[in-house]
């Protein structure tokens, strides 16, 4: 197993001790690919705002958060998107904005994301149950389109089915398809249609965000699909950093699998943009 | 550089439980070996079965298994009496604390139970003259279930000597939670499923560490989370430590044995 140095004794420890202790994980490279900003009206959320998030990041040793806010997955992607590209500046290297878009205005979604992706965004974000709109169909396909020519990561919450999936990830073969929450873990893996597109697909991916934990179903997803194909993500502020990295920190696998998992991985889908 | 808490885990099943796995711990070395891999050093213990088969059941084989082992201390399922699977409610509690249990469980949805005061209220009478706390479980697996609130807010302004403390208390009830909090110091919230942004920080300043107890759900639940969003929680080492173990052994020390 693979060490990593703590920064007030310069000793080696676990990720496993590090968690236990509480200890910021300084060595290793962190990227939470999906979280939110800001208020929600369905319940309350304390402290949703970037540089309390930061804070957060520092208390655990999370170098990047990808953000899209709440608002933008809701009543407003125009407002919602400038909200995420706002912290981003304010924050930059530790906040990467992603627009959203509302496939429901399908007249304003090209010229949207194309704005954003002026802006300087980093990746794509879907919502298809909020915004109530199935992932294949035409008001997403802007966001497809740039996604695949700039070779951005694409995280949707709801993929239709896994042939949709499939069939959208082979057209748009330069972006970076990430299914949200499907990382989380399913009883029997291996039943789960989703993780085979996963396995099968070279872009497809799978993110931890998650609110509930089985015991010891993240380690057998992890031992189904390959720790390369599950990428860290927490949800903030819907649920909290500290304790949705504990799924990964704690898991029964190799260090090696746990810092994939936790940012190296994402680091590589993040490079790509052209 | 910081020390690991004394975990004193709150919310732990002994035996079998329902949908298991291969991988479950389901007796007592592979339930101490689980705790191990995870830092956790006790564990209040209900029976798999005292859950999903029978409190008689189980509450007889929670003692028998964890006899001689300090690490676990057994916690009993409770119901109303009057059906006769259970012995009177006084009874009930006087057998439960000669047992060596210091606590109750009350498995609302799983035993059926309507939770009017008419169905519950002999039981957490007898629970509360003994200072017994009664850990609610709802069985709720996500963060979206109802609550039973009207009951809960009953409960805590009728018995203000019986702590009552809420399992798997998830994020999206704040709006609810925090009058009660607010309001009844016999109150108290298991965190493993706490995890607003920061939440059990946040917590323990507004009401104190010590309305605020560890739990980990295991071997139903990962306690990987739990245990991190206690660890990374922005509060200091004493209120970490007492929101740790602290809580809970104030809790079962203070039954009136
Ligand atoms: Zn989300």
């Amino acid at each position: 197993m693979t060490q990593i140095a703590s920064a007030a004794s310069g000793d080696t420890m676990t990720i496993r001790e590090a968690a236990l202790r509480g200890e910021p994980l300084i060595d290793t490279f962190i990227v939470n690919n999906h979280s939110h900003l800001g208020m929600y009206y369905g319940f309350a959320q304390p402290n949703p705002d970037a540089d309390t998030l930061v804070q957060t990041m520092d208390r655990v040793g999370i170098d990047q958060s990808c953000v899209f806010s709440s608002l933008a997955i809701t009543a407003d992607m125009r407002t919602g998107n400038d909200l995420s590209l706002e912290a981003a500046s304010q924050h930059p290297d530790r906040i990467l904005a992603y627009a959203v878009p509302d496939p429901n205005l399908e007249r304003q979604v090209r010229d949207e994301m194309q704005r954003c992706i002026d802006a300087g965004v980093r990746g794509i974000k879907f919502h298809t149950s909020l915004h109530d709109y199935p992932f294949g169909g035409p008001g997403y396909v802007p966001a497809f389109e740039l996604a695949d020519k700039h070779r951005l990561p694409l995280i949707s919450h709801g993929v239709d089915s896994p042939d949709v999936l499939r069939r959208t990830a082979r057209s748009y073969p330069n972006a970076h398809f990430i299914v949200a929450h499907a990382g989380a873990g399913r009883r029997h893996p291996e039943f789960d249609a989703t993780y085979t597109v996963a396995i099968e697909e070279p872009n497809v991916y799978l993110d931890t965000a998650g609110s509930v934990a089985p015991y010891g179903i993240f380690a057998q997803l992890v031992k189904h699909t390959g720790a390369g194909k599950i990428l860290y993500g927490d949800d903030f502020p819907w649920m909290c950093p500290t304790h949705q990295i504990g799924r990964i920190l704690l898991a029964p696998i190799t260090d090696d699998q746990k810092k994939q998992i936790l940012g190296g991985t994402m680091q590589r889908l993040l490079s790509t943009r052209q | 550089m910081r020390e690991m808490p004394h975990l004193f885990d709150a919310n732990v099943f002994l035996g079998p439980i329902f949908l298991r796995h291969d991988d479950t711990p389901d007796d007592v070395p592979r339930l101490l070996a689980a705790m191990d891999e995870n830092g956790i050093s006790r564990a209040l213990v209900t029976h798999g079965l005292a859950k999903w088969q029978h409190p008689a059941v189980g509450n007889r084989l929670v003692i028998q298994e964890t006899k001689g082992i300090d690490r676990l201390v057994p916690c009993w399922v409770v119901m109303p009496s009057v059906t006769g699977e259970l012995p009177p409610e006084r009874e009930l509690v006087a057998q439960l604390l000669d047992s060596g249990a210091r606590a109750a469980r009350l498995c609302t949805g799983m035993n059926r139970l309507t939770l009017e005061p008419f169905e519950i209220e002999t039981l957490l009478e007898a629970l509360a003259e003994r200072r017994v706390p009664l850990f609610l479980d709802t069985n709720n697996r996500h963060w979206s279930e109802p609550r039973p609130w009207a009951f809960i807010e009953w409960a805590l302004r009728t018995y203000p000597t019986l702590p009552l403390v809420l399992l798997r208390e998830p994020p999206a009830n704040y709006r609810t939670l925090f009058t009660l909090m607010d309001r009844h110091s016999n109150l108290y919230i298991e965190t493993c499923y706490f995890q607003g942004h920061d939440a059990i920080a946040l917590g323990a300043g507004r009401w104190g560490a010590d309305r605020l107890v560890f739990g980990s759900g295991l071997p139903e639940w990962d306690p990987g989370m739990a245990i991190t969003g206690l660890t990374y929680a922005s509060f200091s080492v004493e209120e970490r430590d007492m929101v740790a173990s602290g809580s809970l052994l104030r809790l079962l020390d203070n039954c009136v044995v």
